[in-house]
């Protein structure tokens, strides 16, 4: 535990330095400390993911890139030795933050690997030795970012690393509370009050639900995901008051980082990236910065699976090509002043059109019912999901259709609605329909959504509870 | 910028803004219907999708509903009560919020996951009986947890090569260049479970044939690792700095070179 802790320290320092380029630490300093390690795993990914690409087969250089990014970071941002001690008083507060919650989660589960664990710590542990190239099939078969922390494990001495993966998604959906709750939440003693009770509700079905708590010891990216697509939608949302605090490059680096948790994670950054573009204001320069933040480096990794040309389990070269013209389109909509009417109703479009699709596929294919169908008994009974589903799944719904319009709605629809969508769609175009129990890969990406749901009920209530007096929030929120 | 500065801002960036102001021109109210009806079209594409899977999955006789419904059927109660139940009352203080607003949709919201909470403790003894433990009990090192396994595939298949790690950690392992091991395995798989699992440091050795086993060499070696059972045998003869690895339809064997 004490490597894990270590290695979790290394990259929590270097995600909070590079954080100090951003106006988080001054606008909100308890996201910074919530989100250092999120942050250093992001950049630590991105940076290592290029490396591997252009055949730099060694751990270390992803974090030396990290630490000289950060470096850089706090340099330029140096204001003198009154600043350094708070800088410090902060930074102890997220390395004592992430070890505490290393400690605690590993005191309350076990460690669980399935098959996929197991092959996921084979080939992650292969990365840097001497026989790994590129062109393994098994790199198209699990998601980079859980591969490289078992790879950066094998320098720290450690067999396997479970609960520093699960640590930083908890952080991030801790990040993304806070997001949520300052954007929907007036006045700030109302925020407390929310983000308190979500976090005792949370924790409630979190200790009693077996499918929720099997993922605080499960070696795999489920928990990463579930973090980093709401932290995405966050900030998605977050984009219009506080578009200063985390700027171009750092949302896009933040939704572009998706693209390396799961197979499928270009499919979930091309959401992100339409909900993004649909507010429709950004500059032109502000499209590029956020493209490239976004795209560079799944364009480069994915990139160099293609040019191997190798077909893994889940992903081929034709499905590479397929998703990643797909995660351009929307920085192309944006970007053409006869496309960015169509940009802005993006979030609608993707909905009605996962939608035709799905009910397309629903008439013509078995396949595709069956595993609709899987997933529904999963939710409802055998996936062990206990009572989470039968609670939030019939609020969340009636809420989309009765609740209190909120700001951004058509963002929360298309990354609700449209992340199921694309979970069902999975199921309708794989080789085998998803299966019965906790253990089908449907039932787990559902996972990737329960934060997200429960966020998006949050903001509802959040709306509901703002008088309407409160002239400037009522007015936003019922324009839209 | 202050918050409420950045929201006006926001409301700037409306892309139907010209359509809120209160005096409308018939052209603006067309704007708003248009408005209204790409806001209502995902949602009632949406709830179109649900009703088409419950009419295909109903309708279509070779579908397995009534497997499905076997399943649901154990929690009949909690579902075909408690679901709905729920969504009933949300709807109803949905509108009751929207006349009275205040704490109508936050109450009923705050009770029906209470009940949620209470409803899925009477069910929890069996939505939380499982076979993979989430407790303290489980074991943490991963030759335990693979030994631990459920499944016999997982011991032998993994678990043989995690065992290797005592005799093979740091010492440099031979195996062929193109060779496809009895159990489907290519070499260069057969590489990465060497180097990942027993932290062997892996060559590739284009010069002999794995098929030929030097049992005349062997003879004089003593066994020092007999892997499980299940699948094909895994056999370590002799210490050494160096080991080739052989292999036939039912042992994989690693051979010291000295």
């Amino acid at each position: 535990m004490i490597r894990e802790i270590l290695l979790a320290s290394v990259l929590t320092i270097g995600g909070f330095g590079i954080l100090l380029k951003s106006k988080i630490p001054e606008k909100s300093p308890t996201l910074w400390t919530i989100l250092s390690l999120p942050v250093g795993v992001a950049f630590f990914t991105v940076f290592n993911a290029i490396a591997f690409a252009l055949n730099i087969n060694n751990v270390l250089a992803g974090l030396f890139l990290l630490y000289a990014v950060a470096i850089f970071c706090a340099a330029s941002t140096y204001e003198g030795k009154q600043n350094l001690f708070k800088q410090f008083g902060a930074l102890l507060v997220a390395l004592g933050m992430v070890t505490i919650l290393l400690i605690v989660v590993s005191a309350l589960v076990s460690p669980i690997l399935t098959n996929d664990s197991y092959a996921i710590l084979l080939t992650g542990r292969s990365i840097g030795s001497p026989i790994f190239t590129m062109d393994s099939p098994l790199l198209n078969s699990y998601p980079m970012m859980v591969l490289n922390f078992q790879a950066i494990g094998e320098i720290f001495g450690l067999d396997y690393i479970v609960y520093l993966p699960v640590v930083t998604g908890l952080l991030a959906i801790a990040g993304s509370i806070s997001i949520v709750s300052d954007t929907y939440f007036s006045p700030k003693r109302n925020a407390r009050i929310a983000i308190l009770s979500l976090y005792i509700i949370l924790g409630i079905f979190w200790i009693t639900t077996w499918m929720l708590r099997s993922q605080l010891g499960y070696l795999n990216s489920h928990m990463l995901m579930a973090g980093f697509y709401s932290l995405g939608l966050s900030i998605c949302i977050s984009r219009d008051s506080v578009s200063q605090t985390f700027g171009s490059l750092f949302s896009g680096l933040l939704i572009g980082v998706v693209a390396f948790i799961r197979l499928e994670g270009l499919l979930f950054m091309a959401l992100l990236l339409f909900a993004i573009f649909s507010h429709g204001y950004f500059s032109k320069k502000q499209i590029i910065k956020l493209t490239a933040a976004a795209l560079t480096a799944p364009i480069i990794w994915f990139g160099r699976l293609l040019i191997e040309g190798n077909r893994g389990d889940i992903i081929s070269p034709k499905t590479i090509i397929l998703m990643l013209t797909l995660s351009l389109m929307p920085s192309l909509l944006a970007t053409f002043k006869f496309t960015k009417q169509l940009s802005v109703l993006m979030p609608q479009v993707v909905t009605i059109g996962l939608s035709v699709i799905w009910s397309f596929y629903l008439l013509t294919s078995d396949k595709a019912v069956e595993s609709s169908l899987v997933i529904l008994s999963n939710l409802f009974a055998t996936g062990y999901w206990g009572s989470f589903w039968w609670t939030f799944g019939p609020i969340a719904l009636v809420l989309v259709v009765f609740g209190p319009r909120i700001r951004d709605e058509n963002v929360w629809l298309e990354l609700t609605a449209g992340g199921t969508l694309t979970v069902l769609l999975l199921g309708a175009i794989r080789t085998n329909p998803y299966r019965i129990g906790w253990g089908d890969s449907g039932n787990r990406m559902i996972f990737h959504l329960a934060p997200i749901v429960l966020l998006y009920i949050f903001a509802k209530i959040g709306t509901s509870l703002i008088p309407e007096d409160d002239s400037e929030n009522s007015k936003v929120n019922r324009t839209i | 910028m202050s918050k409420s500065q950045l929201e006006t801002k926001y409301l700037k960036f409306q892309p139907f803004k010209g359509c809120m102001g209160k005096l409308r021109s018939p052209a603006k109210l067309r704007n708003i219907k248009k408005v209204l009806l790409i806001e209502i079209a995902p949602i009632a594409a949406l709830i179109l999708s649900l009703a088409i899977l419950l009419f295909v999955g109903v309708i279509k006789p070779h579908t397995r509903l009534n497997e499905f419904q076997t399943y649901l059927y154990k929690y009949k109660f909690q579902i075909w009560y408690f679901v709905p139940t729920c969504s009933v009352v949300v709807a109803l203080s949905s509108f009751a919020w929207k006349k009275w607003r205040s704490v109508f949709l936050l109450l009923p919201v705050l009770s029906m996951v209470a009940i949620g909470i209470s409803v899925g403790s009477a069910i929890s003894p069996e939505q939380n009986e499982h076979l993979w433990p989430t407790d303290r009990s489980g074991p943490n090192s991963l030759m335990d947890i693979v030994l631990a396994h459920p499944t016999a595939k997982t011991r032998s298949g993994y678990g043989n090569y995690i065992q290797l790690d005592e005799f093979l950690d740091g010492k440099v392992v031979k195996v062929p260049s193109e060779f496809i091991t009895s159990q489907g395995m290519d070499s260069k798989t057969l590489g990465f479970y060497l180097d990942s699992f027993a932290n062997a440091k892996v060559e590739i050795d284009h010069s002999y044939d794995p098929l030929i086993v030097p049992f005349s060499n062997m003879t004089s070696k003593e066994i020092i690792f007999e892997g499980s059972s299940d699948s094909p045998k895994f056999l370590i003869f002799g210490n050494a700095d160096s080991y080739h690895y052989f292999s036939n339809k039912e042992t994989n064997y690693l051979v010291a070179d000295q």
